[in-house]
């Protein structure tokens, strides 16, 4: 706009180009113009900040406010908005948009000026017209507008631009047309219009120079081509007919069809004849023009009727249709049609109509309403409404609760969510147990009057644990009640005289806080009571926690007083080596000596959490008999005991067994028979024993191999035949030996020769029947009384499955046909062995109230609790059990389905609301004994709702109901035709065979 | 033009307010067993202080001064400089809400233990009243403005008192919506209150207890959506009035938050929906941020739900003006 006129200025100017960069990152909003943009405005433009910009903007449009503002007093009105227009376009680079208002301006001063005979031809107000145009997408009917009113018709621009517009339709002739016309009417400048008109047809014919190669070659190439080609309505042969006419109306409209190409060739025919450039071979296609759109040809100005004097504005011109508001008085809006009330009673009135579903839904719940105070779904014009939250909760007993008070008596609160502890019972309105409110004063910390170790250690324990003493005190202070409640074995043990454990009642407190609360233990709150109390270093350690807990447990469970007596040792040797630790009083040393601070919940399967038990058992590991600590040297025979086992299998065993190469494990040798079993944490062999002097029939033998190497079930196994001792122990595996590498361990047990239950389960599949209910009922009374036996001594399997449980079918001289539960008559002989206890999990070793985490990938036959990432316990063998049973009684895998508990046990308050029941998705055959399967597994899938404090083992209800399976046994082992005994001796023999 | 805030607590929100000062701190108390204090333009979890319980709601004093209280009983007073924590006072049940009153520089708590008691913040564990709603009527939710109490209870109950003469409620009102009273809220001006139900409505209701006051009282219909042919209705959690604009802002368990404009009975605006239940709501001092705690608020039970999370969302100028005002402005 401004012009230079000073070279210097313009050299200074041109010095300055800014730099692309300084506008890049915006180059997106610039909107292009056909003249250009000014590098320098562009990076002004971008390169101030927005606030500047702004006022700049805003100064800018109030001077050419006030300019408009006695426009009529000017010479040149238009030159106002011109300018106004071209700092508008210079200064908002996006173009049109809210902030600019670029098009509304235009409309506003090209509206003013339409009928100003002094702007008709003048170019500065065409220029704008077809700048307007391009913003707001040009048309026909801009053009003809123009026309109309005159507008720019002796400029050549005009002529340019609409010819450049038809052009681009590939309505050449027209454009043609147009271009003529220009001419004819001198049109300024006319000599820019006719060098555009001799550019214009040097365009043309070529592009028929092309069209026509094109088509010859198509035409001597591909003779049908052309049919193929031709469109819907497309008729004869073109090349020799002058009659053909393609019809397609649409080539004006699809530019990029051939036969558009083909269609602009026609019609630009006479103008090569003009130019005489004639090489065009083919004869005419006259044009048609069906809907008779081209034929109003653009230049003849009788097609509109009447003066067009407003183009409208490009607001007006999008908006259709819309409805011109008229006064509302009067008036009546349309009303959605479905929505009248009347209906809804005619619909009532009448009951000979067949209800609707919607009518039935709020009949019934009209009901509701009249019986109680908070139905959920209620009947509301058409449509039933229905409150989010369950109204029956919130409204129960005809009390009201809050959802704050529902979550807070929700169990989950009481599950730790965070490092400190839970306070459930400070708010849960249970009768008797009105809680004390903690009492601000006992927050105080008393100055220990230690010297600086202690201090240096409560201080090093406080990093531990943040939770609040005031809970501690309160806990402390309802010692005495929960003392009193509280049947566990602590209880037992402090009342009891004869075990010299070291105890004072603030560790008990913790202890029994710790049934209930899952939390690490308060420790340094522990040392403020006994710096209190002037304890040197009475600090309980979880080690003795532990050797405790082992003790009370043995005590509980096998009241066998050698063992006491050793245990007791034990533990004085434990509570030895903390005086020791004492007298040195180091501390760190101390804590070293401690577990690691375990989470609760944990995963009980963490490699370093077993080590670390392992490493600290008293007597240690490598004392246990049978045990090979060979953890200094390598082993590496797997490799060679595959292939030792492969080659067996191939050659016939019976025959080559001198001839194979024993193994030695340490000092012993093996035969490699065959491999049995492989799993993910190792492989499971038959091996011959080859050292002991044994006769052949006992010399097999299973060997695991573990890599990496494990203790663990081999810890697991020997402390449960050390605290079994009733006949059970049968059940469960023998194991011999461990063979302790650094790479890999041997795992020496029994071998059983009946295969699993699997096995069996599989082989009736094969059959198409299934194990018979009686056998069913005999594996399942096994199995709970091996689950009872095992959960005593405080031992979880972890990993029960029908492929865990092998027959146990010994040869016995006299077998009553007569079941006895007490294994009496040769029935002690029968029954299952529970292998594989690599998973199993050594409760005493944990704190009372530790739950397990499991951190592998669960599946269907893993309990809910592990599959939904819940802390669990028990609960892993029951489901377990119900797996097994389950497959034996359906031969396939078990699947379980929620089903919705009953209200009431949301209100009752102990059960959680979001305590799901769930049960087997097969359903019991009608002559099966539905009633008991049925609650046997109620109690093994939840079996933290069969008591009503939900505490789990449940030991005692699942000896009472194996009793009623016991006693079903009695009663039907010995029918006809449907012995327990025979099939227990069909299984034997098959089993044996295989 | 909204933000998430960083570090959330990890259990459910119970309540977000803004400080009475600092335009861009934020007081977040949580079942987390935290309170926890942040500065949202910076998105930066400034401080935070435990509970030995979950915590069920939180005020402040003035800029540095925090109680909180919830199901531990206690009411526990916090300074952001010192870091000096102390109980006020206890409860004999959990305390759902606690408000701080500029006027008579006291602490104003109601629990389910059916009482409102009120503390000298000066002293420790000076109770000044106790004052109790009567059998049954646990305290659900209650709202300060000046000297006006509003305190909403079980049974739908409003109890209207003048916190100088706590000894008689001013009136007592059965609340105008059918079912419980989710939360209550003054508005700004002094002339009436707000309130919501679990079953999506909002009453806005007045304090002059003359006809003519009374007869412009209301209630409408929110926070609904037509699943399955039923028109479900969701709790409406929480209010927050703007607090130069006088308008509302509502949220409910559908996880919409809506802006209305109660002089009008328009709504202004409806947000996009929030991954769940809105919880708790408020404007900051000058209305230019608006705290929504996205949080589930236990509507169904114990169940999966997505992560407790709390929004900024930046409030334009007009965004919660009434409408006839800006057509008048402009």
């Amino acid at each position: 706009m401004e012009i230079h006129k000073d070279t210097q200025t313009s050299v200074k100017k041109e010095t300055i180009i800014p730099e692309f960069s300084s506008f890049e990152h915006q180059k997106e909003n610039i909107f292009p113009l056909k003249e250009g943009r000014k590098a320098s405005s562009l990076s002004f433009i971008f390169g101030n900040d927005s606030s500047s910009r702004q006022a700049g903007l805003e100064a800018g449009h109030a001077k050419f406010r006030a300019e408009l503002e006695k426009v009529h007093e000017l010479d040149d009105p238009f030159d106002v908005y011109n300018q106004y227009i071209k700092w508008t376009m210079e200064n908002y680079p996006q173009g049109q948009n809210p902030q600019s208002n670029l098009i509304q301006l235009f409309e506003r001063a090209l509206k003013a000026f339409v009928h100003d005979t002094r702007y008709k031809n003048d170019p500065r107000y065409l220029r704008c017209w077809i700048q307007y145009s391009k913003f707001i997408g040009q048309s026909k009917e801009f053009f003809i507008f123009l026309k109309v009113n005159g507008i720019g018709m002796d400029l050549a621009a005009y002529y340019e631009e609409y010819a450049e517009f038809m052009e681009g339709l590939n309505r050449c002739k027209e454009a043609d047309e147009i271009y003529t016309a220009g001419i004819s009417r001198r049109a300024q400048p006319l000599e820019r219009l006719t060098r555009r008109y001799r550019q214009f047809l040097t365009r043309l014919s070529s592009l028929q120079e092309t069209n026509n190669q094109l088509q010859r070659t198509e035409s001597s190439q591909q003779p049908n081509d052309e049919n193929l080609q031709r469109t819907i309505l497309g008729a004869r042969d073109s090349s020799t007919s002058i009659n053909s006419t393609p019809l397609n109306i649409f080539n004006q409209r699809n530019p990029q069809s051939i036969n558009v190409n083909r269609s602009t060739l026609s019609s630009t025919v006479p103008l090569n004849k003009k130019l005489g450039t004639d090489t065009n071979e083919e004869k005419l296609i006259i044009f048609h023009d069906p809907d008779g759109e081209v034929g109003n040809s653009a230049l003849t100005s009788s097609e509109i009727p009447g003066i067009w004097r407003d183009f409208g504005t490009e607001l007006g011109n999008k908006k259709e249709n819309t409805k011109e508001a008229e006064p509302w008085k009067g008036a009546t809006l349309a009303q959605d049609k479905r929505i009248r009330m009347p209906m809804t009673e005619k619909f009532e009135i009448y009951h000979d109509k067949p209800e609707t579903s919607t009518k039935q839904v709020s009949s019934s719940d009209t009901i509701l309403t009249s019986n109680t105070n908070a139905p959920n779904i209620r009947p509301k014009g058409n449509r039933t409404e229905k409150t989010f939250v369950d109204l029956n909760i919130i409204y129960a007993n005809g009390n009201e609760y809050s959802l704050e008070e529902l979550r807070a008596k929700s169990k989950s609160h009481d599950r730790p969510t965070s490092k400190t502890n839970s306070v459930s019972e400070h708010y849960e309105p249970i009768p008797g147990m009105t809680p004390n409110p903690p009492n601000p004063k006992k927050l105080v910390k008393k100055p220990s009057p230690t010297i600086n170790t202690k201090a240096a250690f409560a201080d090093i324990m406080e990093l531990f644990n943040q939770p609040l003493n005031c809970e501690q005190n309160e806990d402390y202070e309802e010692d005495g009640e929960i003392n009193s409640k509280q049947t566990n074995f602590f209880n037992q043990t402090s009342s009891d005289p004869k075990h010299d454990i070291p105890k004072t009642p603030q560790n008990h407190s913790t202890f029994d806080n710790n049934v209930e609360n899952i939390r690490p233990t308060n420790y340094s709150n522990l040392c403020e009571h006994e710096n209190n109390r002037k304890i040197p270093f009475e600090l309980m350690t979880p080690i003795r926690e532990t050797s405790r807990e082992y003790k009370l447990n043995f005590i509980e469970t096998v009241g066998n007083t050698d063992r006491l007596n050793e245990i007791k040792v034990i533990a004085d040797s434990t509570s030895n080596l903390i005086e020791k630790e004492e007298a040195k009083e180091s501390y760190s040393d101390a804590l070293e000596f401690l577990y690691p601070m375990i989470s609760n919940p944990c995963n009980p399967l963490d490699s370093k959490l077993i080590d670390q038990v392992l490493s600290s058992l008293k007597p240690p590991l490598n004392q246990f008999p049978g045990l090979y600590d060979v953890r200094d040297q390598i082993s590496n025979n797997h490799g060679k005991i595959e292939k030792l086992a492969r080659c067996s299998v191939k050659s016939d065993r019976r025959h080559s067994t001198n001839s194979e190469i024993p193994i030695e494990l340490f000092n012993d040798s093996f035969l490699i028979r065959q491999k049995v079993g492989e799993g993910g944490f190792g492989k499971i062999y038959h091996v011959l024993d080859m050292n002991r002097d044994l006769e052949d029939s006992q010399k097999s033998r299973v060997l695991k191999l573990q890599m990496p190497p494990s203790a663990w079930e081999f810890y697991i196994i020997r402390k449960l035949h050390e605290r079994i001792t009733s006949p059970m122990i049968d059940s469960i595996i023998t194991v011999h030996s461990l063979y302790y590498f650094k790479d890999e361990s041997y795992l020496l047990e029994e071998y059983c020769n009946h295969g699993s239950i699997l096995d069996v389960v599989n082989a009736s599949k094969k059959s198409n029947t299934a194990m018979d209910e009686i056998l069913v009922f005999f594996f399942t009374v096994e199995l709970l009384k091996v689950i009872e036996a095992i959960h005593k001594v405080g031992i979880i399997h972890g990993d029960i499955k029908a492929d865990n449980c092998l027959l146990r079918l010994e040869q016995t001289s006299e077998w009553n046909s007569k079941y006895d539960p007490l294994g009496a008559n040769g029935w002690s002989k029968k029954g299952v062995k529970l292998i594989d206890f690599g998973r199993a999990i050594d409760v005493t070793l944990f704190r009372s109230d530790m739950k397990f985490i499991a951190d592998w990938k669960t599946d269907d036959q893993d309990c809910v609790e592990m599959r939904e990432g819940r802390p669990w316990k028990w609960q892993a063998d029951y489901y377990g059990i119900a797996g097994v049973i389950h497959c034996m009684l359906h031969n396939e895998y078990m699947q379980i389905t929620p089903i919705r508990v009953e209200d009431d046990t949301y209100s009752s308050g102990v059960v959680s609301i979001s305590t799901r029941k769930y049960k087997p998705i097969q359903s019991f055959k009608r002559y099966w004994q539905g009633e008991l399967w049925r609650r046997l597994f109620h109690m093994l899938l939840n079996p933290t709702l069969v008591r009503s404090d939900g505490q789990l083992p449940i030991t005692e209800e699942l000896r009472e109901i194996r009793r009623e399976c016991e006693d079903y046994l009695v009663m039907n082992s010995n029918k006809i035709g449907r012995s327990l005994k025979d099939m227990l001796y069909k299984l034997e023999t098959s089993s044996e065979i295989r | 033009m909204q933000h998430e805030l960083l570090d959330p607590p990890s259990d459910a929100i119970s309540s977000v307010v803004f400080s009475p000062t600092t335009s861009t701190h934020l007081l977040v108390s949580s079942w987390d067993k935290t309170v926890k204090l942040y500065d949202v333009v910076d998105n930066l979890l400034r401080g935070s202080y435990n509970h030995n319980a979950a915590v069920l709601d939180c005020c402040f004093s003035d800029g540095s001064h925090i109680y909180s209280a919830g199901l531990d009983h206690c009411i526990k007073s916090f300074d952001i400089n010192t870091h000096n924590e102390f109980i006020v006072g206890t409860h004999d049940n959990a305390v759902k809400c606690v408000e701080y009153n500029i006027e008579n520089n006291i602490i104003v708590s109601g629990s389910w233990d059916q009482t409102i008691r009120l503390w000298d913040i000066r002293n420790k564990d000076t109770q000044m009243g106790k004052y109790h709603m009567g059998p049954g009527a646990k305290v659900f939710a209650f709202s300060l403005v000046s000297f006006q109490l509003v305190v909403a209870t079980a049974g739908r109950q409003f109890f209207i008192y003048d916190i100088r003469n706590m000894s008689e409620p001013l009136q007592k009102r059965e609340s105008s919506l059918k079912f419980m009273t989710r939360c209550v809220k003054c508005m700004p001006n002094r002339e009436g209150y707000a309130c919501s139900s679990i079953e999506g409505r909002v009453a806005v209701e007045f304090f002059d207890p003359s006809s003519e006051t009374q007869s412009r009282k209301y209630a409408f219909k929110c926070h609904r959506r037509v699943i399955d042919g039923h028109d479900t209705v969701y709790p409406v959690n929480a209010l927050a009035f703007h607090p130069s604009h006088g308008t509302f802002a509502s949220g409910g368990a559908d996880g919409v938050v809506n802006i209305w404009d109660g002089f009008n009975k328009k709504r202004l605006r409806q947000y996009p929906q929030y991954p769940t239940s809105i919880a708790s709501l408020d404007f900051n001092k000058d209305g230019a941020y608006l705290a929504i705690a996205s949080s589930y608020t236990f509507e169904e039970g114990e169940k999966d739900h997505p992560p407790d999370s709390v929004y900024i969302r930046q409030i334009s100028e007009n965004e919660c003006k009434p409408r006839h005002l800006t057509a008048a402005a402009a």
